[in-house]
């Protein structure tokens, strides 16, 4: 991995975590959900590649 | 229509932009007019919320669909828990979410045996082992967490994947805890990150 693609993998990688979070966590308040979302196919990419990608990226600094 | 983001206590300052706010009792709902459901809405909704984060003293985030057709409607579905949401936000002032996942090296599980047996007895030593290793972590930081929510796993996923409730002032020394951790287990992947709105703990019951 090049040093100017560090700050995007991290970037992706806590995109991914956030879109996780907004999407299946906090308060229902009227258990009305609207759950289909477009183009959040790659919501879930899995917490193994996430990790992965956290620690490829640890090691290379 | 309205899109709800969350409710937040003592919000400090302007809004982020595009947001708007109502207030019912010790209860700012948090909205605004923008529907879309599209990936860029998702991430907006989580920026908005790591916006309130450092405005407010307490959020509670709400998950992403939440729809109203009117302000108004809005207002009433608050009043009628105002003193459940009110609670609530009590309980997460003045703390963020630290989220902790533990990982096994790729080559941690045991190689295989000629004898079933065997392999069984490897294979359960090391998962006494791993779950030893796990309630370590977890008792340490919870000296540190106001309070804690550990997801329940499959089978051959994550060790431990836990939400951790953090007074702001403890933040550093969580992470403190989590970095003596994974130097003490090099064998583990140890990943925290946040600080996170409080979500996992954002239950109004």
């Amino acid at each position: 991995m090049s040093v100017v693609e560090q700050p995007r993998l991290e970037h992706e990688v806590t995109l991914v975590e956030l879109v996780d979070r907004v999407l299946n966590k906090g308060v229902v308040l009227t258990g009305d959900i609207m759950l289909s979302v477009a183009g959040v196919d790659l919501v879930y990419v899995g917490l193994r590649v996430l990790l992965t990608s956290v620690s490829a990226l640890e090691e290379s600094r | 229509m309205i899109h709800l983001y969350a409710f937040a206590a003592g919000l400090a300052g302007p809004p982020p932009e595009g947001v708007e706010t109502i207030g019912v009792g010790g209860v700012q709902a948090v909205f605004g007019r923008s529907t879309g459901n599209t990936r860029r809405d998702v991430i907006r909704h989580g920026r908005v919320l790591d916006a309130l984060l450092e405005r407010a003293t307490a959020v509670l985030p709400a998950r992403f669909g939440e729809r109203f057709p009117t302000v108004e409607a809005l207002e009433a579905a608050v009043a009628s828990r105002r003193e459940r949401l009110e609670a609530a936000l009590a309980r997460v002032e003045g703390c963020v979410e630290l989220a902790v996942r533990v990982a096994r090296d790729a080559d941690g599980s045991p190689r295989r045996r000629s004898d079933g047996r065997e392999y069984m007895r490897a294979r359960l030593h090391v998962v006494a082992e791993e779950a030893a290793l796990v309630s370590s972590l977890d008792d340490a930081l919870c000296e540190w967490a106001r309070a804690s929510a550990v997801a329940q796993l499959p089978a051959s996923a994550l060790l431990h994947d836990a939400s951790y409730l953090v007074d702001r002032d403890a933040v550093g020394e969580f992470a403190a805890a989590v970095d003596r951790y994974a130097a003490a287990y090099p064998e583990l992947a140890v990943v925290c990150t946040g600080p996170w709105p409080p979500a996992s703990f954002a239950e109004v019951s």
